[in-house]
């Protein structure tokens, strides 16, 4: 009985101990936005890394997602006399919940995964703490472009998915199945709001981007300098952003009031 | 530790009267503008060409304009035996002794007063380890920096060092590499080895020559 509490109270203090440290580094995040020389050329780079490489990803992925969607809904709703409402559903669903989440998840696999790898190799192979014996500091000259590149890239991403599932919908529901499309259409602008919806779905992946970029530098940051601590730091990632994402879904769809 | 990247557990590390345990990472960085770094393993930043790495302490901290960052980018690379053809080089395109070259020219290029060099010699052949020595031993003579280093080579370390310490069974043992070569405690002369007894016959060769 006695080692179950010590257990849980070791547990419970490094899972403290885990979020001042990632509050601490968060800080320093924000801190080195501000900070001069701008790192302008290293966050495009980083943009192009985290968000055009991972659009052919998510084109894929938010068209095959919209065809599945259009499909299933399609079914569906014809049983109860109401696929003239496609437009709406397909629409409501992606923009409020599966194109910012889906999204997440895809970006935290494709970018978020290859940032930790790439800074905890950095790690390992000494270069961050080169930078720092060069008095330059790792989290503002390697960190902070990337971190930043995730959260801008995150929302720009999510509109695509939404877009192509979109359209992947409008191909099965209307080209294959015979839905008129100006029903398809007009359903669609009639439910989505966009200060309600897309403005819901904005926040959601802006919120997703920077808590990728936060987990996936911290990550790198702090793993283990050699090849099984990279490996671990990269695992850490996927499942803690995933988790995170998930998570924060729900908080801001309730604070939001649905 | 001197060089602040990690902190004692006990005692205190002072670097041109700077109590490092006392510094806050802003302020190593000041103490650190002065320190020259060669690490074991390069750490150059392999996604930066040669002339970007050996550059960027200067784009960094000196308001250089890019013609005068390329003549001392030059300079330090001609200095270490490299020609400008390197420049345009990712680090994982240079072979060990010329990446341990690149290291070392970007750990000089600021000018600094103190260089710490880890390990300059493991894994290089015997042709770079001469370079190298060479380069350490000009930049101490005659270029009056003050150089730490970190070496499991003894034949070299004998040869360049004016102090050695010898860390022995977790005691420091200090002195001249004369000293140390012809120490009365036979585990440290049986730790310098080979090289030790070489360096005293060197030595005493020399001072016979000397006072024939």
């Amino acid at each position: 009985m006695s080692s179950l509490v010590h257990d849980l109270g070791a547990r419970s203090s490094s899972l403290v101990g885990s979020l001042g440290r990632v509050s601490r580094f968060g800080l320093s995040l924000l801190r080195a936005l501000p900070k001069r020389p701008t790192r302008f050329g290293f966050f495009v780079h980083a943009l192009f890394d985290a968000g055009v490489l991972s659009m052919a990803l998510i084109c894929l992925s938010g068209f095959t997602v919209g065809m599945v969607l259009g499909l299933q809904l399609y079914t569906t709703l014809t049983r109860f006399g109401a696929a003239e409402g496609l437009g709406a559903v397909v629409g409501l669903s992606l923009v409020r919940e599966l194109g910012p989440v889906l999204t997440g998840l895809l970006v935290t696999g494709r970018a978020g995964s290859a940032i930790t790898a790439e800074i905890g190799a950095m790690k390992a192979t000494e270069q961050l703490d080169g930078l720092r014996m060069m008095a330059i500091d790792p989290v503002h000259f390697v960190a902070m472009p990337r971190a930043l590149a995730l959260t801008v890239a995150m929302p720009l991403l999510n509109g695509l998915f939404i877009t192509l599932a979109i359209g992947g919908a409008y191909v099965v529901g209307v080209n294959l199945q015979g839905l008129d499309g100006g029903v398809y259409l007009s359903g669609l602008e009639n439910a989505v709001r966009f200060g309600d919806d897309v403005g819901q779905s904005l926040l959601k992946s802006l919120v997703f981007g920077m808590l990728l970029g936060l987990i996936a530098t911290y990550k790198g940051h702090s793993c283990a300098p050699d090849s099984a601590g990279v490996a671990r730091a990269t695992t850490s990632t996927v499942v803690t952003a995933s988790v995170s994402i998930l998570l924060a879904d729900y908080m801001i769809t309730a604070l939001w009031g649905v | 530790m001197i060089g602040g990247l990690q902190r004692p557990d006990s005692g205190e590390v002072r670097v041109a009267g700077h109590l490092l345990s006392a510094l806050s990472e802003r302020e190593l960085g000041e103490v650190r503008r002065e320190i020259g770094m060669l690490f074991q393993n390069g750490a150059l930043l392999d996604s930066m060409t040669v002339f970007e790495n050996v550059g960027l302490p200067l784009i960094e901290h000196t308001k250089q304009s890019r013609a005068e960052v390329r003549k001392r980018v030059d300079a330090v690379l001609e200095a270490v035996g490299l020609g400008r053809d390197v420049e345009p080089l990712l680090p994982r395109e240079l072979s060990g002794g010329m990446l341990r070259r690149v290291a070392f020219a970007r750990a000089i290029v600021m000018e600094p007063r103190l260089l710490l060099a880890d390990e300059p010699f493991s894994g290089l052949d015997p042709l770079n380890v001469v370079r190298i020595e060479d380069l350490l031993t000009h930049l101490n003579r005659d270029l009056g920096l003050t150089i730490v280093v970190s070496s499991h080579h003894m034949a070299s370390s004998l040869r360049m060092a004016d102090q050695m310490v010898l860390l022995h069974d977790k005691k420091c043992v200090v002195g001249t590499p004369e000293e140390l070569a012809s120490h009365p405690d036979p585990a440290i002369t049986e730790f310098i080895g080979e090289d030790g007894r070489a360096y005293l016959a060197r030595l005493h060769e020399l001072q016979q020559r000397e006072d024939p």
